[in-house]
């Protein structure tokens, strides 16, 4: 990424003017709520987004629309129609994704288990697990100065790779889940790599060659389901053949509930962001890739060789995306892998990674956030569209980029060290 | 570039004397001997390549022998290879390179329209391929002039979006789809000066910002279609009709390419002219290049460097935004989501083979335009040579290979993507 | 003009840069601004262009008090600038970099005649000799500021002119024709504010001398005050520019540049056919005006750049093919020109600016892992050794002064084995204190035995360090003299007048060899004696 921090602008008088005596918890707590740190930013933008959100809700559809034809008449027609419908989203969206209210209501009446209490929040870690891999794939590179756009189509890869392996070899269990995962991982990486490569050779820009290996991904993936190799021997739409029982990802809570699809890839996900974490700020490959990241040319200068940063960093990167792949190919996709099983969970990586400002709690954080949110969008379509997950992340995040702009709709005051923003290369 | 970087000395450069060209040399003659590989070894002997004008002499085929027209071609990229390889003078490079290159593809679309069953309909492909070159046109114009005032627009993908979704709903509620038009470029212009206002105002980095606005249209145009989809008759397809400049759209080949198309080709066509002289030629354009080659010397000479740049980038905006009405108006469709494909993206590719020039990015947006169109064309026939999936690729991969190829090369506007703050040095 | 300042202040939040300054320029005077780096001149110079705006007081033209809302306004009211970092848009032709701004056009369409003739008109009243069509970026810096002098003198009634250390890229015989297009300037009335840390310059052209230091005034002088009374003006105290050194005892060859070729991006031979020994136990200052090659001699011994063709040996190894890592660790030091973009990183805190090039080897790396511990460690020595100033190991390189991140490179460099030493600009943007410590440090390295190459373009600082001297120019090393050699002698030398005629066309414009020749030779040295004969020879 390179989080930088802008220097708070130099024509700022508003620093303390009263003299410095011991403010009291409150006037200190009151002064962080109105400062434009981190993690307010956080806050407030998640605040806004679902601000936002509402509006385009209202303006959207067609009834509440109506209502408003006559508002000078009634107004309280359009008002009431325009909070139900918000909050009736925003229940519908909590209730796929946290806790449903009338599951709650016929298990307190002894008439659901325990299980299908627990089924939204299952949904949401299902959603999430693929996400936590995407997000640490972008935000990885991010540390290096890269920003990696590529993450869905590194992510198919795995996918394919995991497949192939999953159906193929004939192993036992032990062996066969580990060689599927790390199939998985590996054909991230090699994908991963290439735009790496392509950096620190010629120096072509990241974002549009990962873009463009995204689209021909996507085609390949078409194509491979097609071919006889991969195509399901029983069903004749466009799906692959499953993958073996001993390479199926076994499922977290199944003793409670068959329908609990969260399965041991979020143990792997959790470990892989524990294991970025430890790159990133204890080992010395973390130290060269936020060295590289913050100044490849004092980096350079001090003997680091930036080309092989890149490609390296691009390919750990693509084993991370690679590993989503392979969560879903063994998981959720293992009866059958579609062009549908990976939805967008490479381009909601970026969003992901962007909210946890590149940090690996912060990627699993935000991981589960919008995990939260597919889940809630999912079960409450056709209700509520199901593009209104895309919608908030991307308005959420745009906020998080632009912390400046949270600070000017708020008027928030500028924090001691300046804003937090998050810095990609040009050309 | 900043000029007190330079060297102080900068020898002068012999245009005549002839240089080697070892890389470029190299691989065109490798390239041109896979051709006469591939015209003695893989092409049956007696194949033929049909080339027909399918639109005004209906009755005219050509039937050429495909392995003699292949080994020619193959020839003449070797023989091109072979002299960059000795050393041609340095002015003669372009040029050179432009026939390898050139002979090279036809070789490649000779031998691909030799399978029985494709006819190479001349005239459809190369109209076809005008029309399809308009969404990069549009694409890289507007990069163009974001980046000659030196603000990175990653966002011509989502700005295409808006402008397919909005020209499609502004063309339903009036019922008029030139109204559509003007809808779509509003919203264009609505989408950048987002983007101008978080790079101008707020310092965003661009890139990064880009990338969120795309993910923006497509979450609000996808959840927008869904919205709509409930109420009839706002996502109906609507046409352009097809100009046809009478007796001039019945000459060969000329006439159904020029004289008998869409509104769009002329006006991408025009565009690209209009674009030109506003650069090259006035006040506003020596001020907006100066702004992106280094801003801090147009900040000394008076010039507002952040308004300026805002409104270059606003302005691109209705470019961009009209190139997002090509997907669904000039093609009759209606909306569909992320119906765009990238190819926002593939623009900014466009732009940069055109070198940041107007004129370049037309030549590029043709080429793009034609690979595009021959790949359609030959997945529709069928007979091709690899799946329809790899065919559909080629843009993509035109792609890389000429990012790859042409960046460290191709040299950005000096102060492209990085923000400006008054006082800087 | 006569401008007037009254109580100008200018505050960075709690940091003040200019605190109360008062001036007069008098109309047809040059009046000089005499200010160490940093002292606030060019803070001063942007808030009369309008570039910034004054916190407090006020700018008087003719009386009258005006309030500049950017450089337009100040264009306007009669003000031309020649920045010290060139605003000259490089791919423009000079006639677009003249126009730009206030341009010939007819609704909105540009007259590429009139610029061209409106950049004719201004370089023939005030004999400053331009081609409107070139190219800036083609353009020799001399002629560069040239246009910056046209483009100043251009605005609709520039009559007082602001130059902003205009000498620093220049060679000694472009500042003698600088100078006297100054005095020429005055003469004809223009007034002149003549921003400058170079006494000999400032002595040799001002009429009045106000010198700053740390934002404030602290003297008014006459050009006819001495060299060291403005010193000890500009920097507080007495400072004594020489450095105490023993006589070099020169040992094994450290350094052997061999017939070193770099041929640039764009064809032309940065570095040719360069030739250069230093040996252990000297330091050898490399002399020359920026941009001669320099740069990428020092990165080619590093390694960043692969040179066409030559060899460099280091300690007496054949350095070709390795990496810079490998020879950093084989005993390489390296104090880069750029320290913001090749010393530090700013966003790393000062202990990991300290292990940078050092982090993969024990004791700082332990299987994989950076040891934190020993990084600790190595930073509190280093900070009590080298004296930087800081907070703690921990805040970034960016909250520090120039010269306390200067002294992170050096610390860095000097805490492991080291066999040579190449120290790029290594007082640059460092105030006097900083200067004198980094000074004394690398005369101590050259007393254990390292060899050290100077490269740098303050001839003040090459005759205080250097126990022998090497002149670079065009990429060559064009003459190697004593460190007693008078400055005429190197001065010629740095632009190339003493050498024999090189094969392909000369690219330099004439005006550099031709000015030269006017200097008196004064030297006895072997590189004057063959002095007459090339000139003759050189064109």
């Amino acid at each position: 990424m390179s989080t930088d921090t802008q220097a708070p602008a130099a024509d700022q008088p508003d620093a303390d003017e009263t003299p410095e005596q011991k403010p009291s918890f409150m006037r200190l707590f009151g002064r962080y709520l109105t400062e434009a740190n981190s993690v307010m930013v956080t806050i407030y933008s998640l605040l806004l987004a679902f601000f936002i959100g509402g509006i385009l809700l209202i303006v959207s559809d067609e009834y509440v629309r109506s209502t408003y034809t006559y508002f000078f008449a009634r107004p309280q027609d359009a008002l009431s129609a325009s909070w139900y419908l918000v909050r009736d989203s925003y229940i519908a969206l909590f209730e796929g994704a946290i806790l449903n209210l009338s599951t709650l209501e016929r298990y307190s009446a002894g008439t659901a288990e325990f299980g299908d209490l627990l089924r939204p929040l299952s949904e949401t870690l299902t959603y999430a697990t693929p996400l936590i891999f995407t997000g640490l794939a972008v935000g990885l590179a991010f540390r290096a100065g890269l920003f990696n756009i590529g993450a869905q189509g590194q992510m198919i890869f795995g996918m394919l790779g995991a497949l192939i392996v999953g159906f193929a070899l004939d192993l036992p269990p032990v062996l066969h889940l580990p060689l599927a995962v790390i199939a998985g991982a590996l054909a991230g990486a090699a994908f991963g790599a290439v735009p790496g490569v392509l950096k620190a050779t010629t120096g072509a820009h990241e974002v549009i060659s990962s873009i463009m290996l995204n689209n021909i991904a996507a085609l390949f993936l078409v194509w491979a389901i097609g071919t006889e190799f991969l195509h399901s021997e029983t069903k004749s739409d466009l799906i692959t053949k499953p993958v073996d029982e001993s390479a199926v990802m076994p499922k977290l809570l199944s003793s409670l509930g068959e329908s609990l699809r969260v399965n041991w890839a979020l143990i792997i996900g959790v470990a892989a962001a524990v294991f970025t974490w430890w790159l990133l700020s204890r080992s010395t490959f973390g130290f060269r890739i936020r060295a590289v990241g913050f100044n490849e040319h004092a980096s350079a200068t001090a003997g680091m060789r930036i080309g092989s940063t890149y490609t390296t960093t691009m390919a750990v990167a693509g084993g991370l995306a690679g590993l989503a792949g392979a969560a879903l190919s063994l998981g959720v996709g293992s009866s059958g892998v579609t062009t549908n099983t990976a939805l967008e969970y490479g381009f909601d990586g970026i969003t992901v990674a962007l909210l946890g400002r590149a940090n690996p709690g912060g990627i699993v954080a935000a991981a589960l956030l919008f995990g939260a949110l597919k889940a809630g969008a999912l079960s409450a379509q056709p209700d509520v569209p199901v593009d209104i997950s895309t919608l908030l992340q991307a308005i959420i995040v745009l906020f998080i980029a632009a912390p400046a702009l949270v600070k000017a709709i708020l008027h928030l005051r500028t924090p001691r060290g300046g804003l937090v923003t998050l810095e990609a290369k040009g050309w | 570039m900043a000029v007190d970087t330079m060297t102080a000395s900068p020898a002068l450069v012999d245009e005549t004397a002839p240089v080697r060209y070892a890389k470029a040399g190299g691989v065109l003659a490798a390239l041109g001997l896979l051709l006469l590989v591939i015209a003695f070894a893989v092409i049956d002997g007696g194949a033929t390549t049909t080339i027909s004008f399918d639109r005004t002499l209906t009755d005219v085929e050509w039937a050429l022998p495909t392995t003699a027209c292949v080994a020619v071609f193959g020839a003449i990229t070797a023989a091109a290879g072979a002299w960059m390889l000795v050393g041609l003078p340095k002015r003669r490079f372009k040029l050179v390179s432009g026939i390898a290159v050139a002979a090279f593809v036809l070789g490649l679309l000779f031998w691909a329209y030799s399978q029985p069953g494709t006819v190479f309909r001349a005239e459809s492909i190369l109209a076809g391929a005008l029309f399809l070159s308009l969404p990069y046109l549009f694409g890289a114009l507007s990069g163009v002039v974001c980046e000659r005032s030196g603000v990175i627009n990653i966002g011509i993908e989502g700005q295409f979006l808006m402008g397919a979704f909005t020209g499609v709903l502004v063309a339903n509620i009036t019922g008029n789809v030139y109204a559509g038009m003007v809808g779509a470029m509003v919203a264009g212009l609505l989408s950048t000066m987002l983007l101008a206002l978080l790079a101008t105002k707020y310092q965003v980095n661009q890139v990064v910002v880009g990338v969120i606005l795309n993910l923006l249209a497509l979450g609000f145009t996808s959840f927008m279609y869904d919205q709509l989809k409930k109420a009839e008759g706002l996502n109906s397809a609507f046409t352009v009709p097809t100009l046809s400049w009478g007796p001039l759209a019945d000459i060969p080949v000329l006439g159904p390419v020029l004289f008998q198309q869409k509104i769009f080709v002329y006006i991408g066509l025009v565009l690209v002219f209009v674009v030109w002289f506003l650069l090259y030629r006035t006040r506003w354009g020596l001020r907006t290049r100066a702004v992106g080659e280094h801003p801090a010397a147009a900040d000394s000479m008076g010039v507002n460097v952040n308004r300026l740049r805002y409104w270059n980038v606003t302005l691109a905006g209705l470019i961009s935004g009209f190139g997002g009405a090509w997907f669904t108006i000039a093609n009759s469709l209606a909306f569909s989501k992320n119906m765009t494909a990238g190819l926002g993206f593939v623009a900014l590719a466009v732009m940069i083979v055109g070198r940041w020039n107007p004129l370049g990015v037309l030549a590029g947006a043709l080429i793009f335009g034609f690979t595009t169109q021959v790949a359609r064309d030959l997945d529709a026939a069928g007979g091709a040579l690899v799946p329809g999936e790899f065919l559909q690729m080629l843009p993509y991969a035109v792609t890389l290979v000429v990012v790859a190829g042409l960046i460290g090369k191709a040299k950005a506007p000096a102060a492209d993507g990085v923000p400006y703050h008054p006082g800087d040095k | 003009m006569r401008l007037e300042l009254k109580g100008l202040t200018k505050k960075f939040g709690s940091f003040t840069a200019d605190d109360d300054i008062d001036l007069v320029v008098e109309p047809g005077q040059i009046h000089a601004v005499l200010g160490e780096n940093g002292a606030g001149k060019s803070t001063l110079m942007n808030m009369l262009y309008g570039i910034l705006t004054p916190t407090s007081g006020e700018i008087l033209i003719d009386g009258e008090p005006v309030a500049f809302g950017g450089p337009g306004d100040a264009i306007a009211a009669g003000i031309g600038m020649v920045h010290q970092h060139f605003k000259l848009v490089g791919p423009f032709s000079v006639a677009d970099n003249v126009q730009l701004g206030r341009e010939h056009a007819t609704a909105g369409v540009l007259s590429a005649k009139a610029a061209r003739k409106a950049v004719l008109d201004v370089s023939e009243e005030y004999g400053l000799k331009l081609d409107p069509d070139a190219i800036c970026e083609d353009l020799p810096v001399g002629v560069q500021q040239r246009v910056e002098i046209v483009k100043a003198l251009s605005g609709p009634k520039t009559q007082l002119l602001i130059l902003d250390e205009p000498t620093a890229v220049l060679t000694p015989a472009e500042i003698t024709e600088l100078l006297q297009i100054m005095r020429n300037l005055a003469a004809a009335g223009t007034s002149i504010l003549f921003i400058s840390h170079k006494l000999k310059e400032v002595q040799a052209v001002a009429d009045t001398i106000t010198v700053i230091r740390r934002g404030k005034v602290v003297a008014e002088l006459e050009p006819t005050a001495s060299e060291a009374e403005m010193a000890s003006a500009m920097v507080g105290r007495a400072v004594t520019l020489q450095v105490d050194k023993s006589p070099a005892e020169p040992g094994e060859a450290r350094l052997e540049v061999q017939d070193l070729t770099v041929v640039s991006d764009a064809g032309v031979k940065v570095v040719d056919g360069l030739g250069l020994t230093v040996r252990s136990g000297e330091i050898v200052g490399l002399a020359g005006v920026e941009g001669n090659g320099q740069t990428e001699l020092a990165r080619s011994i590093l390694g960043l750049i692969k040179p066409d063709s030559g060899t460099i040996a280091i300690d007496g190894k054949d350095v070709h093919g390795t990496s810079p890592a490998a020879r950093i660790h084989d005993g390489l030091g390296y104090i880069p020109e750029d320290r913001g973009r090749d010393g530090v990183i700013s966003e790393f805190s000062v202990a990991e600016n300290l292990v940078l090039n050092q982090y993969r080897n024990a004791p700082f790396s332990k299987r994989g892992a950076v040891n934190a511990s020993a990084v600790r460690k190595q930073a509190a020595d280093s900070i009590a050794e080298f004296d930087i100033r800081t907070q703690s190991p921990d805040e970034p390189v960016s909250s520090l002064s120039g010269g306390n991140a200067q002294k992170v490179i050096i610390a860095r460099e000097f805490s492991r084995p080291r066999r040579f030493l190449v120290a790029a600009q290594p007082t640059r943007g460092v105030d006097v204190g900083a200067t004198e410590f980094i000074h004394s440090r690398l005369v101590a390295e050259r007393d254990t035995g390292t060899g050290v190459l100077l490269i740098s373009s303050e001839l003040d600082e090459i005759y205080a360090l250097a126990d022998r001297i090497a002149v670079i120019y065009n990429g060559r090393i064009v003459g190697e003299v004593a460190p007693d050699t008078p400055r005429e002698v190197i001065g010629r030398l740095m632009v190339g007048a003493d050498i024999a005629p090189v094969q392909e066309p000369a690219p330099v414009e004439d005006d550099a060899g031709e000015s030269s020749t006017d200097e008196p030779s004064a030297a006895a040295d072997d590189a004057a004696a063959n002095d007459e004969e090339a000139n003759g020879g050189d064109r």
